[in-house]
Parts: structure tokens; C-alpha cells; sequence
């Protein structure tokens, strides 16, 4: 046992109210991601975990202890940070080393003099001279050990801000937003080496970050922060799949997906600008909705034969050949924002910007969300 | 920019700078100079800057004999040292409280240390010589030293360097077990070395030139800081004795300018910095 229990955290800065009421439990080996646009509340969740922001109200739990008093560094978390925050003034083993310095010596042990003569300071310098050795092996970075922050490259010193909060074996690992100063290329690789850690270290992770890749490829599962609230919690296949809001579905997924105010007709259709689309089977007859279709979630229909049951007729009006995928934008004869639509990369021999085009929701595929954005969900 | 009328323009400056430069340059070497002429070439109605007959041997020897010019050289060692450490002692922990902490007197705290530096240094020296002769500490290392270990200057100077060390790395620390005093200490100390050399050069050439409080305090020339030496130097019969006068005055000003010469990048930094931020 040695999850996160956060219950009912509020927390104001001034009159701005960032984290509302906000609820979670992470498992005790759980990667769980906090994804959300900045300005949030999801870097001030992580702040008040561990200890460096007091809420105004609620309280955590870690492992089963509640922590809301103690100081951070009484919590046993470890944290990475966005800048890495490496000491710029130590070489990289001095670093990695602090954390266990501070623990495994007294005050007066680290006196100057004392440090080298001592025999239990000098012990102690000795164990964690190994442990440093083993972190910065384990992240392959053990030939720069000596060196300073500042004659390193990005990559390796965010492994470096890896192997500080790893060394002491916290019973909670932090992260905010520890790739966002990595290039792109870079971000990839160490998105598998931030999984690896996960593995190896056996204990909770919660990782914050705006970017939804990075949500979707390392979490066991991700929770969706908007204006403060915690909207949805859920394994990265549910959630995209399944969200509960008309704002998750519209932060994940790229590019975004298509929506269409529409009113649910007798026949279980729902009537949209243009056409009628499947999929409202079981609700009221009359409700007004908004309708969602992922990019990818279109059948591609070349007929243009306006009229056809569930689809809508429209006009290619651009084209982005991705190599991978191919991606259309198309103006529907009901009028709205242009439908963006996922197809095969070969279709690009048979549209062009002026092709008319017939776009019908692969079925079950319609996401259905009352006016104030709420899912609803369809029964068959 | 076109050589024709950079050149010129180039002459011009320089000749100004020169100009200035021998202005403020002048009395130093006519100081030396005196500092080497024996006593009946002093006062001769011609001006020559290396003398006839070189006596410097015996301005310096009787510089050294008539006052303890080297008792004086290690009283300003041992006080503007002294000065310096606990200066820092005091500001460095102030100014991290100050750039760092959130607590409720922050911003009054502050506005007091503002207020300090308008407040001129000779303002509070009755009180604090009516307080160090009550603890009967006048005439000694403490009544130099005390007055000036609270430099208000140091803590907003310092302060607003904190105020650019990231968050982040304050973070970092108190996650890595670090108590505030050792973040002051292990991290803050560090990252504060080119503060607190440009601090230190102003501290300790204002300290070392010091001659007001000195004469307040120090009643024995044991005591003396190598400002108020020069005027012991002056009042004892040497005083009307100019060659040896002007070898003691050389003496105490050379560990400064010595300082300046090897240190010359430094020094100038340190000024700059306090010239565009103070």
C-alpha cells in the first residue's frame, strides 16, 4: 500500500480559484498522467502532493499516511521538474548524491573537516558513492559524473534530474513536464525510459503534462484536468474513446473532433445540418445534442449522392498528405465549421480540393453530449 | 562608421581620458615621488618627480619606526575581514528570507531595509557609541567591527540577485531533505559568488578607507585602522617630516591597489554591477 489519496483538495491564489474540490486515488504502482492545457491547476495538484504549496482545503494521503502537515521533505517524494533543477554549482555525482546526503549523515557530520575524518561520515560517503554510481549507470550517464550541469547536453541532464529523484527509492515519483525542453526527436526516447523507471521502481507515478502523446503512450491511466476540476479518469483507450465530456473529447485527440449541433429524432436518427446521422437510439425524442466524430470514424463515400441514409454530402475544400495519413477537409452543404477526416493516403488519387464527397460515422462511432457538453449515452 | 570620422573622434576621447586620468592620477605620484626624496629636496621652488638624491630607504625604515604601521595594516585586515564575514552572515540568510520566503512582515520587512539605505551612515553613530561605551566595548576589535555587520546595502543587493535564482532549485532542495538554513548554505551561497564579490570589494575598500567611525571609537593607536594610522602618523613628530609621512600614506594605500591589479576584471565588474542595479 502506498498509493496517493487526494481527497477534496481546493487551493486559491488571491481571487483565482486553481484547484476545485479535486479528488484522486492513485494505486500503488500506478503511472497515472495529469494532461491538461496550462493554466489548469495540474502543476499546482502536483506542488501541493508534495509539499511546496499548502491547499486551502482538503488533504492527502501517502501510502495510507496522511501527510498534510509534514514538511516535503518528511513526504518521501521525489520530484522532476520541467528546468530540471539540477544545483549548478555541483558536478553531476554531488547532485544525484544530496538527497541521500541529507539523510544518511547528521549536520554535524558534513562539516568540512569532519566529512573526511569521520569514520560514519566517511561510511556513509562511501554507500552513497555506490548508489550514485548504480543510478547513473541504470540512465547511462555515469561517464559524466564529475562533470557540471552547464557542460551537459539537455537530454542528459534531464537524465540526470531522473537519477536524483530515483537514487533514494521515494514511495512517490513527481514529474512536471520533465520533456517539455527536450526536442522532439529526444522526447520519444525518453518517454520509453521514463516507462522503463516506472517498471523498475515499483512505485506510483503521477506525471504532468499538456502534452496528450505523452499521456496516451506511458499512462496506466490519465486524468483530464480542466478550469481546476478533474473532468475524467480513465486508461488512455477509455478516454479517448469513451470521454465523459464534450471538453475530453475535444483536448484529446489530433486533430480535433468534429462536432455538430443536432436534435434527436423519433426514429433513434439525429437530425444535423446537412443530414441525419445514426446513434441516438433511446433518447428523447426532441433532445437537443451535439454530435462528435473522430477524423478517423468516417466512411469515405465517393458517390456524392446527396440523400443517402446517414450520410452528409460535402465538397473536398483542402487536402494534407501526411505520408502516413491523409487528411481531408470537407465544407458540408449543411453549412459549419469544415469535417476533417481521416482517410487512407492512396485516396489521394481520387479527390482533389472541389471533389463532392459522401461522409457517413463508422456505426456506434457517433458520440452523443447534451448542450452543456455532459456525454449521453445511447442505448441500442 | 567610417574611419574619417571615427579616428578624430577616437583622438578626441582619448585625449579627454587622458586628461582625467592624470587629474586624478597626480597626487598619487607626487606622493610617491615624495615618498623617495630626502627631506631638502621637498621643498625646492623646481618640480621634478624622481629626485637628485634617492632617500627612500629611510622614508619607509622611519615610517615603520615612528608609528606600528604594520600593527595598523593588520588592525585593517583583521576588521574589514571581520566586517565582511559577518556581514554576510547576517545578509545572506536575510536575503534569501526576504527574495524567497512567503511570510506576512515580507513587504514591511522589506520596506525598512529600503528605508535603511536612505538612511546616511553618520546618523546613527551617537547611538551607537553611547551603546558600545555602555557595554564598555569602545577602543577595541567589537566597536569596530559591530556597527557595521548589519549592512542594509548587502541584504537588497543580495535580495535582488536571489530574486533570479529559479524557484525550482528551492524546490528541488527541500525535496531532497535540505532544511532552510541549508539551502541558504549549500545552495543559495554558491550561486550567490558573483554578488557577493562585487559586495565584498565595495565593503572592503569602504571599510579600509574608513576614518570617521575609527576616530570615534579608537583612543590607542593599537586599535588604529590604517586611515586614522595616517594621522597618528601625521600628529607624531614625522608630521612635519614629509618624506617618511608620505611613505607610511603609500604603504596603507598599496593593499588596495595591489588588490585592484590582480583582481582588475573583478573590481570592475563588481562596480559596474552595483553602478547599474544600486
Amino acid at each position: 500500500m502506498s498509493g496517493v489519496s487526494i481527497q477534496r483538495i481546493s487551493k486559491s491564489f488571491g481571487q483565482t480559484r486553481v484547484l476545485r474540490d479535486v479528488s484522486l486515488e492513485v494505486g500503488p504502482r500506478e503511472f497515472l498522467t495529469l494532461l491538461g492545457p496550462s493554466g489548469c491547476g495540474k502543476s499546482t495538484l502536483l506542488r501541493i502532493i508534495a509539499g511546496l504549496e499548502q491547499a486551502d482545503e482538503g488533504s492527502i494521503a501517502l501510502g495510507g499516511q496522511q501527510v498534510d502537515g509534514l514538511l516535503p521533505r518528511q513526504r518521501d517524494v521525489a520530484m522532476v521538474f520541467q528546468s530540471y533543477a539540477l544545483y549548478p554549482y555541483m558536478t553531476v555525482a554531488e547532485n544525484i548524491g544530496l538527497p541521500l546526503l541529507m539523510r544518511r549523515t547528521r549536520a554535524w557530520q558534513r562539516l568540512p573537516l569532519i566529512r573526511r575524518l569521520h569514520p560514519v561520515a566517511r561510511a556513509a560517503a562511501g554507500t552513497i558513492a555506490t548508489d550514485v554510481r548504480r543510478a547513473a549507470e541504470a540512465l547511462q550517464i555515469a561517464p559524466y559524473l564529475e562533470r557540471k550541469p552547464s557542460q551537459l547536453s539537455g537530454g542528459q541532464r534531464q537524465r540526470v534530474a531522473l537519477a536524483r529523484a530515483m537514487v533514494r527509492n521515494p514511495r512517490v515519483f513527481l514529474m512536471d513536464e520533465p520533456l517539455s525542453n527536450l526536442d522532439a526527436k529526444l522526447r520519444v526516447s525518453a518517454r520509453a525510459e521514463i516507462a522503463d523507471l516506472h517498471r523498475r521502481a515499483g512505485v506510483a507515478f503521477i506525471y504532468v503534462t499538456h502534452d496528450q502523446a505523452e499521456a496516451m503512450t506511458m499512462s496506466d491511466r490519465v486524468g483530464l484536468m480542466m478550469d481546476g476540476e478533474i473532468l475524467q479518469v480513465a486508461p488512455p483507450g477509455e478516454i479517448y474513446d469513451e470521454p465523459a465530456a464534450l471538453r475530453v473529447a475535444e483536448f484529446i485527440g489530433s486533430p480535433k473532433i468534429n462536432t455538430l449541433p443536432g436534435v434527436v429524432r423519433a426514429d433513434g436518427g439525429v437530425a444535423v445540418p446537412g443530414g441525419v446521422l445514426e446513434g441516438g437510439s433511446g433518447l428523447a425524442a426532441g433532445t437537443e445534442v451535439v454530435a462528435g466524430i473522430r477524423p478517423e470514424h468516417w466512411i469515405l463515400g465517393m458517390s456524392g449522392a446527396s440523400g443517402s441514409l446517414g450520410a452528409l454530402s460535402g465538397t473536398v475544400r483542402h487536402l494534407e498528405n501526411l505520408g502516413s495519413d491523409l487528411f481531408l477537409y470537407a465544407e458540408s452543404q449543411g453549412g459549419g465549421p469544415l469535417l476533417t477526416v481521416r482517410a487512407a493516403p492512396e485516396t489521394v488519387r481520387q479527390v482533389s480540393p472541389g471533389t463532392a464527397v459522401a461522409l457517413k460515422p463508422r456505426p456506434g462511432r457517433v458520440l452523443l453530449f447534451d448542450r452543456s457538453g455532459q456525454r449521453l449515452r445511447a442505448r441500442p | 562608421m567610417n574611419g574619417a570620422r571615427t579616428l578624430p573622434f577616437a583622438i578626441f576621447r582619448h585625449v579627454v581620458l587622458a586628461a582625467g586620468a592624470v587629474v586624478m592620477i597626480a597626487p598619487f605620484i607626487w606622493l610617491l615621488s615624495l615618498a623617495v626624496k630626502p627631506a631638502d629636496e621637498i621643498f625646492t621652488t623646481d618640480i621634478r618627480l624622481l629626485p637628485i638624491r634617492w632617500d627612500a630607504e629611510r622614508n619607509f625604515t622611519e615610517a615603520f619606526s615612528k608609528v606600528p604601521l604594520h600593527r595598523y595594516l593588520l588592525n585593517g585586515v583583521i576588521v574589514t575581514a571581520a566586517i565582511f564575514f559577518l556581514q554576510v552572515l547576517v545578509a545572506l540568510p536575510a536575503a534569501y528570507a526576504l527574495a524567497k520566503l512567503r511570510f506576512g512582515l515580507s513587504r514591511p520587512l522589506f520596506a525598512l531595509v529600503l528605508l535603511g539605505l536612505l538612511i546616511p551612515g553618520h546618523v546613527p553613530a551617537i547611538p551607537h557609541y553611547i551603546m558600545l561605551s555602555s557595554a564598555g566595548l569602545l577602543n577595541s576589535y567589537a566597536a569596530l567591527v559591530l556597527p557595521s555587520i548589519i549592512s542594509v546595502f548587502g541584504i537588497f543587493w543580495i535580495r535582488q540577485f536571489f530574486r533570479t535564482v529559479p524557484d525550482d532549485l528551492i524546490h528541488a532542495a527541500r525535496l531532497d531533505g535540505l532544511s532552510e538554513f541549508s539551502i541558504v548554505w549549500r545552495i543559495m551561497l554558491p550561486a550567490a559568488i558573483p554578488a557577493l564579490t562585487a559586495f565584498g570589494i565595495l565593503s572592503v575598500v569602504f571599510h579600509w578607507n574608513e576614518y570617521f567611525w575609527p576616530l570615534l571609537v579608537v583612543t590607542s593607536p593599537d586599535m588604529a585602522t590604517p586611515a586614522l594610522g595616517t594621522v597618528y602618523l601625521r600628529n607624531t613628530e614625522a608630521g612635519t617630516d614629509y618624506g617618511p609621512l608620505m611613505a607610511g600614506t603609500a604603504i596603507i594605500t598599496a593593499p588596495l591597489v595591489i588588490a585592484f591589479l590582480l583582481a582588475q576584471r573583478r573590481f570592475i565588474e563588481g562596480m559596474t554591477l552595483t553602478g547599474l542595479k544600486g
